[in-house]
């Protein structure tokens, strides 16, 4: 009886162990993710929790998270309230990380409510502070980028970025690097941001960055 | 807002609210009900204790803008104390340390 291999066995590669898959590819794949949730506010936790982890993930420090955390807890709060009219409608999250110019994350929120162009959300003075035009000051200064698209067949795309400061990379928060205390219950002051912040509103396509 | 989201004391001088937990548009109406009760025949001095709040958005920022404003027209005065960073982070993005007070 020959012993000898058969030539099939000599030439195909032996296949890799399962847990030498998933740690190649989590060297080399960055994060990509979707999560879908009703338009409840029930869900709110459980989308703070997963935006925290991707944040962290994604190399962002404390405040950088926080400012993410909050910056998409409003935008879905609005969805609720606005896009859909307080009623039931799906709305999807996508999360990526970003490597490249800079570390960072983007999240992407899908609906298919009424769509509300962002320019229409601004202007409310702080004497006036409700629910919604406040929630949207605190985006655009939370965020490094955030693009409104209407969606072909109803509904908004939503494309929120937060980038890793470079500083925060290697040394801790020196503090809070928000804007300043203009004191007493005045304007939000602009909502654009500083130069270089991207702000597009909805009412044509925005300047999506493609990976 | 239930009983595990707010306790109140409260002296002759003094109303103290704590509130706990990350609070989002989920209990903004009814912490904006409870506040409103506790302020009906509040003393002038109030304060809102956030030691254990680890997250709060807009709603309920707005709902204690209102509080606010409800003791300011009693000429009276609402200071929020022991704010986590975070927190703090957030009234500032707001432009509200200084109305209520936070350091």
């Amino acid at each position: 009886m020959s012993t000898s291999p058969r030539p099939s066995e000599v030439s195909r590669p032996r296949e890799p162990e399962p847990a030498a898959i998933v740690a190649a590819g989590a060297e080399l794949e960055p994060l990509a993710a979707r999560l879908s949730i009703w338009s409840s506010p029930g869900y709110l936790p459980l989308l703070r929790v997963v935006v925290r982890w991707a944040c962290e993930h994604c190399g962002l420090s404390e405040l950088e998270t926080h400012r993410t955390v909050l910056a998409l807890v409003e935008a879905v709060t609005n969805i609720i309230k606005h896009a859909y009219d307080g009623g039931r409608g799906e709305i999807e999250l996508e999360f990526r990380e970003i490597r490249e110019p800079r570390r960072g994350v983007e999240l992407v929120l899908l609906d298919r409510g009424r769509f509300v162009a962002h320019s229409d959300c601004r202007g409310r003075d702080l004497e006036d502070v409700r629910p919604g035009g406040l929630g949207v000051h605190m985006m655009d200064l939370c965020l490094d980028e955030l693009h409104a698209e209407e969606r072909e067949g109803g509904g908004r795309r939503l494309v929120l970025r937060k980038y890793a400061d470079e500083s925060s990379l290697s040394a801790g928060e020196s503090g809070t690097a928000g804007p300043g205390d203009a004191g007493g219950l005045g304007n939000a002051g602009s909502a654009d941001g500083p130069d270089g912040r991207d702000r597009t509103d909805g009412s044509g396509r925005g300047t999506l960055h493609q990976p | 807002m239930n009983e595990r989201n707010i306790d109140t004391a409260r002296t002759k001088d003094l109303l103290t609210v704590k509130l706990h937990g990350e609070l989002d548009m989920r209990l903004a109406p009814n912490l904006r009900q409870a506040l409103h009760r506790e302020l009906e025949k509040a003393p002038p001095r109030v304060i809102v204790d956030l030691e254990d709040v680890p997250f709060v958005d807009s709603s309920i920022i707005a709902t204690l803008v209102e509080a606010l404003k409800i003791v300011r027209a009693r000429k009276g005065k609402l200071s929020i104390v022991n704010c986590r960073p975070t927190v703090r982070d957030t009234f500032e993005i707001a432009r509200l340390l200084e109305p209520f007070g936070i350091e």
